[in-house]
């Protein structure tokens, strides 16, 4: 089995960026869970209803900006990392996503309590960055008391402008998702630490990527996507 | 002026009252809509009552909805916030005065266009006025 099937948690990520007919590559240490805490802190969600249509706008190029320049301090490329890799560093870094059910491979029916993720990790020894499709997050049935700690901070939120015409602020439940995560893991697939599976709700839970578990467990707390038929055209 | 949605008790009291009002109007429509052509049907989506405030009212109101429900048949835990016990009271006063203006007829139930109304929208009973 080769070692690429794995993510491994322990190991520094490449990333590897290509710039004309060259590849450059950056080694980003695993970044910890304060470090996603304050990228998930910056980000900009806001909400305004212009007649009778909602625009929403979402920005997290400030944030990812802060979290690449962290997460290669100390590192050969620190200091010198050009805008467009520091952009490009922070895509691969926030890659984590639940594929659609038509993209996804997962044929066999999927526990209730169990989400698949899609990203890209890094790079191997030729310099290519691979999507990683095999990763799967496997939960505990979240209580009552726990979807409503979700839903009491993902609908916390401050106006500023005034009541009608104000902008709506979210101020987003990525922290209460990450605890909410640690408590409900049951096991993962996918995922080494030091090439041996991460295994034990405590182990995933001290290693997993914080990225990873927000985007694992936001699904599970997010309502499913109902099979639709559509009629056909006339 | 930073507003917190979590402690405008009156701005959410209005959020649930609209999104009350709303959700009625939209249950007529869907009713209507299988005999409805394309264009009548989108005139009628238009005429949906307005959601004026910021967005981020519904969201709250519709989780205060979400914890009323879950209140109203017991399996909500109690461990409530302030705010959250705030904002149930928000949605308590914005249920009755839903419920002041769409009295339910006393023969089928059906929930009724205004408190005026002379017979019942689905059933046709005549309702009587005190006094007549």
């Amino acid at each position: 089995m080769s070692t690429l099937q794995f993510i491994d948690l322990a190991l520094p990520r490449k990333i590897a960026i290509r710039q004309g007919s060259a590849i450059v590559s950056y080694f980003v240490n695993p970044i910890a869970e304060a470090q996603w805490l304050k990228y998930f802190d910056g980000i900009v969600s806001t909400a305004k209803r212009e007649g009778n249509k909602v625009e929403n706008h979402w920005d997290a190029t400030a944030a990812g900006i802060e979290l690449v320049g962290e997460s290669l301090k100390g590192g050969a490329n620190a200091g010198s990392t050009p805008l467009a890799h520091q952009l490009a560093i922070a895509n691969v870094l926030t890659s984590a996503y639940v594929p659609e059910a038509a993209e996804s491979a997962f044929q066999e029916p999927m526990m209730a309590e169990a989400v698949r993720l899609w990203c890209v990790w890094g790079a191997g020894d030729g310099d290519l960055m691979r999507r990683f499709k095999n990763l799967v997050h496997f939960f505990e049935a979240p209580t009552a008391e726990q979807y409503q700690r979700y839903r009491r901070d993902d609908s916390r939120a401050q106006i500023v402008g005034g009541s009608r015409k104000g902008m709506t602020i979210y101020r987003g439940a990525q922290r209460t998702l990450a605890t909410l995560y640690d408590e409900l893991i049951a096991s993962v697939a996918g995922y080494a630490l030091n090439g041996v599976a991460l295994v034990g709700r405590e182990q995933i839970a001290r290693h997993m990527d914080t990225y990873h578990k927000v985007a694992a467990i936001a699904a599970l707390f997010s309502a499913g996507t109902p099979a639709i038929e559509e009629d056909e055209e006339e | 002026m930073t507003i917190d949605v979590t402690r405008d008790a009156e701005g959410l009291r209005q959020a649930v009252g609209q999104l009350l009002e709303r959700g009625f109007v939209e249950s007529r429509v869907s009713r209507s809509l299988d005999d409805a052509d394309e264009g009548s049907g989108e005139r009628m989506f238009g005429s949906l009552p307005p959601l004026t405030l910021s967005p981020g009212y519904y969201k709250r109101a519709e989780f205060l909805l979400w914890l009323e429900e879950q209140k109203k048949v017991g399996v909500a835990t109690t461990d409530w916030t302030l705010s959250e016990a705030d904002g149930l009271v928000a949605v308590a006063q914005a249920r009755r005065e839903f419920e002041r203006n769409h009295p339910p007829c006393g023969v089928c139930g059906a929930l009724q266009d205004s408190p005026f109304a002379v017979s019942c929208c689905k059933c046709g009973t005549k309702f009587v006025r005190r006094g007549e």
